[in-house]
């Protein structure tokens, strides 16, 4: 298996105020697939996507990426870990104000080995005209656009999505879930995407369903459907 | 609920308000407590004088004047016995006077005056240095006396054994007095040793002029010493200290108040752009630019009111007692407390906190005065945007960006770099320049001792005659003294050209020395007039080359010449200047002086320097390692979000610090490299506002080596601060990007 967690947990605060926000959580996650993350708001899914991005310690239990325990990590190696591997794309894109679009994916260009022919992307993203503007000068779905460009251009085996779209329109939402979509089937990146949108679902292989800090189900999508052909479709 | 804010505020912003509360306790701390020490030094000073009757002069003839003669002048002046005698003592030598009656009266610190025969008053600091206390036997002039109290003389403030000394040395030369009885027998046993000495106090509108005149003028009798008190050394001295010290602190003040509008200017932008969008907010909400002030200025203004409420404690407690204890050690005064004045009091209550409102409510009313849309969302600044970066290093271009983005934070770091960097090139210029002034005295003073004689003997072998005299300037806050060499045309000692030319209309053409003229703007061909030290006898003087020569101010005229001027002869001579020591049977000396008393006295003015010099480079210290910190600080706090961006995506620190404090460091180097010359030529132009009251040129003289240190602390004090911020750097979490949501 790809990515193994086992029993994991995680609680913030302390004596009174001490909530377990991630409780005795196991899962397991195929390389190449697309991983759905619902639930209700304050379930846990965040902290959840950041234990494995490691961006966060857990207090207990083991997340196993590509045969490597994470959780056992120094500082160090833990940034290797997501140099090597991770991906991550926020709710609120958080691109460099001060930097291009080009230069806000050159970034991330600048940390990987086997990088993406950087123009083909930015032409894949539909940024061409806007490659040389900054942050500011851009709509929400175009800075979504360039903070996955700057996730996407070290091709990262694994992508975190912290709810991706929740900050777009429906019609921009859709034109970047296909984006993730094709670059899964392209590049073979295992996407994790915590969502709250339960419309979407169908385009993932794998669902898991977060209540209060458990997984209160895990299962493989049958009926699975890809955006794109569902827009198709509905034409 | 304020309350409770504010101490949420205090916890966060910690660093911060403890340096705007350092820089003002500190920084302003130096300057009041300098002013305080010094005027009330001077206030002492001044009442002592007034309580012990100063004289206006004093005048020492060859043979005592009868008590008719003195008696003739008693309604155009006050004319009373001071004779003395200079007495080996157990340790060194004493100037004994007889008791007082109402002129000059001693100030008795400890014990009382001097009332049986073998009982005798001390000068404090001899007494201090000497271990003598009220009891204490000491021998002088072969008789035992007992110590009846000590004090000083108002007359010997500093105690200077020749009038024409350049430093005093209180341990083995001062001042004593014995009973009248006492006296009468020292004058039986001695009469030649006895100067006939008189103090005198000018009556209705009579000048010293007619008091000279009285004393040369009496038959059969020669005035050796006529001196004004204006003019005297040992009275006015002190006040030249204190001039420098009121001078320089004065100087820092004013850089002083740049810098502290200057850090609350940044510390005020910087939390107004943290909490634009609350600010944005709020403003949209409806509440008032008076309520907006006191949510945001309310603790900023506390804390500087607390700054200069500890500045007050910081000058009165230490300062003030650092500031003067060099003066109170040199120069034998009473002893005082330090009170503040109103003036200063008023000062630090109001104008920090004051500051702090004006710039803030200037900032404020400028950030509400745009739509909350524009204050929670501004626009991208344009500068650097059009940059075109291709070609350049991944790293090298995203610093670039950051500097642009940060330029007017930087610029405005290299600024407080640089103020700060003057404060300390004050501080360090003041030591430095004396350390140059005595280390051209080497290069300039060829001869080893110089002898003043009767001008009646043969000149020995090795010898080269003069006519030296010391004459007054009017300088720009007091006279300047001025060393008239008169030299024969091929001296061995001097390269000035004193070829013999009489005077033209009563005008003497003299050369002038660098030091003098550039110190009070003398050019060729300009005419100006000195005094003699009485500030009597005036003559005017044209300048002729002007030469190079830095020790003291001089002019250099033909021996003949300044016999004629100041004689009205020409055949004559007061000096001996030779390499080695002369005979002293073959000559009758009057008094003798090495080149080393030269060095001597920039020694022991360095000394009663020294703690100032200390003080304010400690504070320039700190305030230059407080702004960097703040400057950096702020900086590091606008990119905390980038940061986390950067760890996010996999940035080891090394490549955060890299793009984040890299820059920064280039720029800080490059600022403290251009601060250095650029404040140099700061203090430079200060420096004769700084020293107008000295009888010398300064100039900062920062040599190589200072340079080097200055640049030393100032890099080692940013290394520090580096390595803290690294910490910092690395302390900041991942999760900051997730909280602050734009
Ligand atoms: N840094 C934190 N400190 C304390 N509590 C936190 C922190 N982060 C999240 N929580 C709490 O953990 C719970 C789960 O949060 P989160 O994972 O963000 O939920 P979700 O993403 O599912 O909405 C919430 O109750 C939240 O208040
Ligand atoms: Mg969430």
């Amino acid at each position: 298996m790809f990515i193994e967690i086992k029993k994991l947990n995680k609680s913030y605060g302390e004596g009174d105020n001490k909530i377990k926000v991630i409780n005795n959580v196991s899962l397991d996650i195929e390389k190449g697939t697309i991983c759905m993350i619902i639930g209700a708001s304050g379930s846990g899914k965040s902290t959840f996507l950041n234990l494995i991005g490691a961006m966060d310690v857990a207090d207990s239990g083991s997340i196993v990426i590509d045969g490597k325990d994470i959780t056992k990590l120094k500082a160090a190696k833990l940034t290797d870990y997501r140099r090597e591997y991770l991906g991550y794309i926020f709710q609120f894109y958080n691109l460099i104000p001060d930097l291009t679009v080009l230069e806000n994916i050159e970034t991330t260009q600048y940390l990987g080995k086997d990088n993406m022919d950087i123009d083909e992307l930015i032409r894949l993203l539909g940024l061409e005209e806007h490659k040389n503007k900054f942050p500011s000068q851009l709509s929400g779905g175009q800075q979504q656009r360039c903070a996955i460009g700057r996730a996407l251009v070290k091709k990262p085996s694994i992508l975190l999505c912290d709810e991706p779209t929740g900050a777009l329109d429906s019609k921009t939402s859709q034109d970047i879930l296909e984006l993730l979509e094709e670059v899964n089937e392209k590049f073979g990146t295992t996407i994790i995407m915590v969502t709250h949108n339960n419309d979407i679902t169908c385009m993932a292989d794998h669902i898991v369903v977060f209540s209060d800090g458990k997984i209160v189900r895990s299962s493989k999508n049958k009926n699975k459907r890809s955006i794109k052909g569902m827009r198709n479709s509905a034409l | 609920m304020l309350y409770k804010r504010y101490k949420r505020d205090i916890r966060h912003n910690f660093g911060m308000y403890l340096a705007i509360f350092i820089i003002l306790a500190i920084g302003l701390g130096t300057v009041f407590g300098g002013n305080a020490g010094d005027d009330s030094m001077i206030q002492t000073v001044e009442q002592f004088f007034d309580d012990a009757s100063l004289c206006d002069g004093s005048a020492a003839v060859l043979y005592p004047l009868s008590e008719d003669y003195i008696e003739k002048s008693s309604d155009r002046f006050l004319v009373e016995e001071a004779f003395y005698t200079d007495m080996e003592a157990s340790v060194g030598t004493l100037r004994v006077f007889g008791s007082r009656k109402t002129i000059n009266t001693p100030y008795v610190e400890n014990g009382r005056l001097p009332e049986g025969d073998n009982e005798i008053f001390l000068e404090k600091h001899y007494a201090e240095l000497n271990g003598y206390t009220c009891g204490s036997s000491i021998i002088a002039g072969e008789k035992k006396y007992t110590v009846s109290g000590t004090g000083c003389l108002p007359d010997y403030v500093y105690v200077l054994k020749r009038i024409n000394d350049m430093s005093s040395h209180t341990a083995s030369f001062s001042t004593a007095i014995v009973s009248e009885d006492a006296f009468s027998e020292i004058k039986e046993e001695f009469p030649e040793k006895i100067i006939a000495n008189y103090f005198f106090i000018l009556k209705n509108n009579e000048t010293s002029e007619s008091v000279k005149e009285f004393f040369s003028s009496a038959e059969n009798n020669i005035c050796t010493e006529f001196i004004n008190s204006d003019t005297n050394p040992r009275i006015t001295t002190y006040k030249e200290d204190c001039y420098i010290v009121k001078r320089a602190t004065f100087i820092f003040a004013v850089i002083l108040m740049i810098v502290i509008s200057y850090v609350m200017c940044v510390f005020l932008q910087n939390r107004i752009e943290r909490e634009r969008k609350y600010i944005g907010t709020l403003s949209a909400l409806g509440y008032r630019k008076r309520e907006l002030i006191f949510h945001y200025l309310g603790l900023p203004l506390i804390i500087s009111e607390a700054g200069g409420i500890g500045s007050l404690i910081a000058g009165y407690f230490i300062f003030s007692k650092m500031l003067t204890k060099d003066s109170t050690d040199l120069y034998s005064m009473p002893d005082f407390k330090v009170s503040m004045p109103l003036y200063i009091i008023l000062f630090a209550i109001i104008v920090p906190p004051l500051i702090m409102l004006v710039i803030g409510t200037f900032m404020l009313t400028r950030k509400i005065a745009s739509t909350p849309n524009e204050i929670i969302k501004p626009k991208h600044r344009a500068l650097g945007t059009k940059l075109k970066l291709s070609g350049l290093s991944y790293i090298t271009r995203y610093r670039t960006r950051q500097f642009f983005k940060e330029l007017t934070g930087n610029v405005v770091m290299i600024f407080g770099v640089f103020i700060s960097t003057v404060l300390l090139i004050l501080g360090y210029s003041i030591y430095s320049s004396i350390k140059k002034y005595q280390s051209d005295i080497d290069g300039t003073v060829k001869y080893k001792y110089m002898y003043y004689v009767t001008g009646n003997d043969q000149v020995p072998e090795g010898a080269e005659k003069a006519e030296i005299h010391n004459l007054k300037y009017k300088g720009s806050i007091s006279d300047l003294d001025i060393t008239l060499f008169g030299i024969s045309e091929n001296s061995r000692f001097f390269t000035a050209d004193t070829a013999e030319r009489g005077a033209d209309n009563d005008v003497y053409t003299v050369s002038v020395s660098d030091s003098f003229a550039e110190k009070c703007g003398i050019h060729e061909n300009d005419v100006f007039t000195v005094t003699d030290t009485s500030g009597i006898d005036e003559y005017t003087l044209k300048a002729g080359e002007i030469v190079p020569y830095s020790v003291g101010l001089s002019v250099f005229i033909n021996i003949n010449d300044a016999a004629l001027m100041i004689n009205g002869e020409r055949d004559h001579y007061n000096t001996l200047l030779t390499e080695n020591e002369i005979d002293k049977d073959s000559v009758n000396i009057l008094a003798a002086y090495t080149s080393e008393e030269y060095t001597e006295a920039a020694d022991s003015m360095l000394e009663s320097l020294m703690l100032i010099i200390i003080a304010l480079l400690g504070s320039a210290a700190i305030i230059f390692v407080t702004v960097l910190f703040l400057m950096l600080k702020f900086m590091t706090d606008k990119a905390k979000n980038n940061i986390s961006l950067l760890k996010i995506l996999g940035y080891h620190a090394n490549e955060v610090n890299k793009i984040y404090l890299g820059g920064e460091t280039y720029i800080i180097i490059i600022a403290i490299l251009l601060s250095l010359p650029l404040g140099t030529l700061v203090i430079k132009a200060l420096f004769p506002y700084l020293t107008a009251g000295y009888s010398v040129r300064l100039d900062p003289g920062i040599t190589l080596s200072g340079y080097a240190i200055l640049a030393v602390f100032m890099f080692a004090a940013y290394a520090v601060l580096y390595i803290y911020l690294r910490f910092r750097l690395a302390g900041i979490s991942f999760t900051e990007i997730l909280k602050e949501r734009e």
